[in-house]
C-alpha cells in the first residue's frame, strides 16, 4: 500500500512538473510579448511592464523564478485583470466552482446509480429501454447545447429559475442538470451492466435459496459488488464535470473558475491560463488519487497497480 | 442436430420435415454459427444488432451528405449575402441562412466534412501512435515497458481538454493543429489496451512456434500480436472518433476551433448562440447534426464491442 501511494504521489508531482514546464515554454513560444496587442502604450510604460513581469531576464532565469514561485504557490499576476494575482482570482472563483461541482457530483452519483439499478431490475422491460435511451442520448448531446436550451426554456421563457448567477439554492438547478447529464448517463450504463452481471451470479442465487428478502439481497449482496466500477469512474467524472463547468459557467454567468478560464483563453491572459491549467490539473490528479485509494481499499483483489481509467474527458 | 439425424435414418424425407429441420437449426443457432469464421461471426452479430446497424446507416448518410451536400445546394458555404441574412428555411435556402446570409445547408454539410475529418484524423493518429507504443511496451516488456508506462502515466494525468486548449492557444487554430493537440495525449488509452492484449497474447503457443522458426520481434508483433488484438483496437477507435468530434466542437465553442469562413459544427453553434432565440434554425441544424452523429458513433461503437466480445453483452 505504501509503495503504491508513493508511486502515485511521485507520478502526480512529475505530471505537474511536466505540465508546468510545458505551459511555461509553450507560452514563451508565442511570438512577441503579451503587451504587443496594447496600442498607445508609451515606450517607457512598456519597458516597465516587461521589467515588472521579468521578461527582460534570460529564459532559464525566468524559468527558475517561475518554478520557485510555483513551489510557493505564487502563480504570478494576471495580465489582463488589473492588480489581481492569479492565486487570488483562482481562490475567489473556485468557491463557486467547488459548490457547483460538488452538487453535480453528488447528483450524478445518486441519480446515475438509481437509474442504472432500476434499468437492471427491469431488464428488457420498457423502463429499461427508456433508461438506456436516455443514457445514450445523454452521452451524445453536447452540454453546451443542452445548457443553452434548458436555460432558454426554464429561465427565459417560463421563468422557473433565474437566468444567471449563483445566489440562492434554486440557481443551482439548471447548471447542475447541464453538468450532470453526461456523468449520469455514464454511471447509469455502468451500474446497469455490472448489476446485471452480479444479479446472475451464483451467490445471489444462494442468497435467494436461503430465503433472504429481495431488498436485503439487493442492498447487502448485489450493490456492494455492483458499485465497484462506479467508484473507479469518480476520477474521470471529476474531469468531465470540471471541463463541463468551463462551458456551463459561461452560459449561466457564474463567476467560477471555468468562466475565468474561458475569459483568459479568449483575451490571451497567459499567466491566468497557465495558473488555471495547473490548478485544474492538480485537482484532477488529486481526485484520481483518491479514487485509486478508495478502489484499492474497497476491493482487496485489486493489485495496487495502474488502473486504466475511463478514457477522454469528453467520454 | 439430434432430431435431424434421426429423421434421415427413416429413409424418406418429405418437405414438412425439411421445414422442421430448418426450424431446429435456428433453435440450435450456437451450433450453427460455430462453423463460421471469426470474422463472419462478428459480422453476423453486428448485422443482427438493429441498433448498431441503425447507427451505421445514419453514419453512412452523414458521410455521404458531407461529401455531396455542399455540392447539391446552389449556394456555397462561404459567400455572404447581406440581402438574405437570417432567412428561415425555405425552398430557396433549405436550412435557412445565418447572420451573414450564408447558406446553412451548405455550411451544415461543410461542417460535417470538417468535424468528421477532425474526428477520423484524431482517431487515426491515436491508433498509429497507440498501437506502436502499446506494442513496444507489451512486447519488449522489462525496462522499456517500465519507462514508457511511467511516461504515459505522467502524460495521462494531464487532462485531455486542457492540453488541447493549451496547444491550440499557442499554435493557433486550424483543423490540423487541433488534430495534433488531440493526439498528444489521445494515444495513451489505446496504448494501454494494446499493451494489455499483447502481454496476454505473447505467451501463447503460436508465438513460441513462430519464434522457434526464427521470426524476428517486429515480424511477430505485426503478423501475430497486432492482428489478434484487433477487436479491442477497432472498438476503441470507433469510440474515440465521437470524443474527438466533441472536443473540436468544444474548442470551437471557446473560440479556439477552425476559423471563419470555414464551418465546423462547433463554430456554427457558437455563432448561433447569441441570436438563436430569434433564429432557432441556426442552432438547430448544427447542434442536431452534432448530436445525431455522436449518437450514431456511440451506438455503433457499442454494437461493435458487443460483436467482438459477446461475453460483455448484457
Amino acid at each position: 500500500m505504501i509503495r503504491f501511494l508513493l508511486r502515485k504521489t511521485v507520478n502526480i508531482v512529475l505530471s505537474l512538473f511536466v505540465l508546468a514546464t510545458a505551459t511555461f515554454f509553450l507560452m514563451k513560444a508565442i511570438p512577441g510579448d503579451p503587451f504587443m496587442q496594447e496600442k498607445n502604450v508609451p515606450d517607457v510604460v512598456r519597458q516597465n511592464l516587461i521589467k515588472f513581469y521579468g521578461f527582460d531576464k534570460p529564459m532559464w532565469e525566468q524559468y527558475l523564478v517561475y518554478l520557485n514561485n510555483l513551489i510557493h504557490l505564487d502563480l504570478g499576476m494576471s495580465m489582463r485583470q488589473q492588480y489581481q494575482s492569479v492565486s487570488d482570482i483562482i481562490a475567489r472563483s473556485f468557491t463557486y466552482s467547488l459548490q457547483l461541482g460538488l452538487v453535480a457530483i453528488v447528483v450524478s452519483i445518486i441519480v446515475g446509480i438509481a437509474v442504472g439499478l432500476i434499468a437492471a431490475l427491469y431488464h428488457r422491460k420498457l423502463i429499461d429501454k427508456l433508461a438506456m435511451l436516455f443514457a445514450t442520448l445523454g452521452i451524445a448531446v453536447p452540454n453546451f447545447v443542452l445548457g443553452t436550451i434548458i436555460q432558454y426554456y426554464f429561465a427565459n421563457k417560463f421563468r422557473f429559475f433565474d437566468v444567471a448567477g449563483l445566489n440562492d439554492p434554486s440557481d443551482f438547478v439548471l447548471p447542475t442538470i447541464a453538468l450532470s447529464v453526461l456523468p449520469i448517463a455514464f454511471i447509469a450504463r455502468l451500474t446497469r451492466s455490472t448489476m446485471l452481471e452480479v444479479l446472475s451470479a451464483d451467490y445471489i442465487r444462494t442468497a435467494k435459496a436461503k430465503g433472504i428478502g429481495s431488498l436485503t439481497i439487493l442492498i447487502r449482496h448485489a450493490l456492494r459488488n455492483g458499485l465497484l466500477p462506479v467508484v473507479s469512474y469518480v476520477g474521470p467524472m471529476t474531469a468531465n464535470i470540471i471541463t463541463g463547468s468551463v462551458v456551463v459557467e459561461s452560459i449561466f454567468g457564474i463567476a467560477g473558475l471555468g468562466k475565468f478560464f474561458t475569459m483568459s483563453v479568449s483575451n490571451r491572459d497567459y499567466t491566468l491560463i497557465m495558473g488555471i491549467t495547473l490548478f485544474y490539473a492538480a485537482i484532477l490528479m488529486f481526485a484520481r488519487f483518491l479514487t485509486d485509494i478508495a478502489y484499492a481499499l474497497i476491493d482487496p483483489r485489486i493489485k495496487m497497480m495502474k488502473k486504466g481509467g475511463g478514457g477522454h474527458a469528453a467520454g | 442436430m439430434q432430431p435431424a439425424e434421426m429423421n434421415t435414418q427413416d429413409g424418406h424425407i418429405d418437405s414438412a420435415q425439411f421445414a422442421r429441420i430448418e426450424k431446429q437449426a435456428k433453435v440450435t443457432e450456437v451450433g450453427v454459427t460455430r462453423s463460421r469464421s471469426a470474422g463472419q461471426e462478428i459480422w453476423y452479430r453486428l448485422r443482427t444488432n438493429h441498433w448498431a446497424m441503425f447507427g451505421l446507416y445514419v453514419l453512412a448518410v452523414v458521410i455521404i451528405m458531407a461529401i455531396i451536400g455542399p455540392l447539391i445546394s446552389q449556394y456555397d458555404y462561404y459567400t455572404t449575402n447581406l440581402d438574405a441574412t437570417n432567412q428561415a428555411p425555405s425552398s430557396e435556402y433549405w436550412f435557412g441562412t445565418d447572420n451573414l446570409g450564408r447558406d446553412m445547408f451548405s455550411r451544415t454539410w461543410k461542417g460535417a466534412q470538417i468535424s468528421l475529418t477532425v474526428g477520423l484524423a484524431a482517431a487515426l493518429a491515436d491508433l498509429l501512435i497507440g498501437v506502436l507504443m502499446g506494442g513496444i511496451m507489451g512486447y519488449f516488456g522489462g525496462k522499456v515497458d517500465e519507462f514508457l508506462n511511467r511516461f504515459s502515466e505522467v502524460l495521462y494525468a494531464i487532462p485531455y481538454l486542457l492540453v488541447v486548449i493549451l496547444v491550440s492557444v499557442v499554435l493557433g487554430s486550424n483543423m490540423w493543429t487541433i488534430v495534433l493537440a488531440m493526439s498528444i495525449t489521445g494515444w495513451i488509452n489505446m496504448s494501454w489496451i494494446v499493451r494489455g492484449q499483447i502481454m496476454q497474447l505473447k505467451n501463447q503457443e503460436y508465438v513460441l512456434a513462430s519464434r522457434s522458426m526464427g521470426a524476428g520481434g517486429f515480424h511477430i508483433l505485426l503478423r501475430h500480436l497486432v492482428p489478434n488484438s484487433l477487436g479491442p483496437i477497432i472498438v476503441t477507435v470507433a469510440l474515440s472518433v465521437p470524443s474527438a468530434i466533441f472536443a473540436e466542437a468544444f474548442l470551437s465553442f471557446l473560440g479556439l476551433g477552425v476559423q471563419s469562413p470555414a464551418a465546423s459544427w462547433g463554430v456554427m453553434i457558437n455563432d448561433a448562440l447569441s441570436s438563436w432565440k430569434m433564429y432557432p434554425w441556426q442552432l438547430l441544424f448544427p447542434a442536431g447534426m452534432l448530436t445525431i452523429t455522436m449518437l450514431a458513433f456511440n451506438i455503433f461503437g457499442d454494437g461493435l464491442r458487443d460483436a467482438f466480445d459477446p461475453k460483455m453483452k448484457v
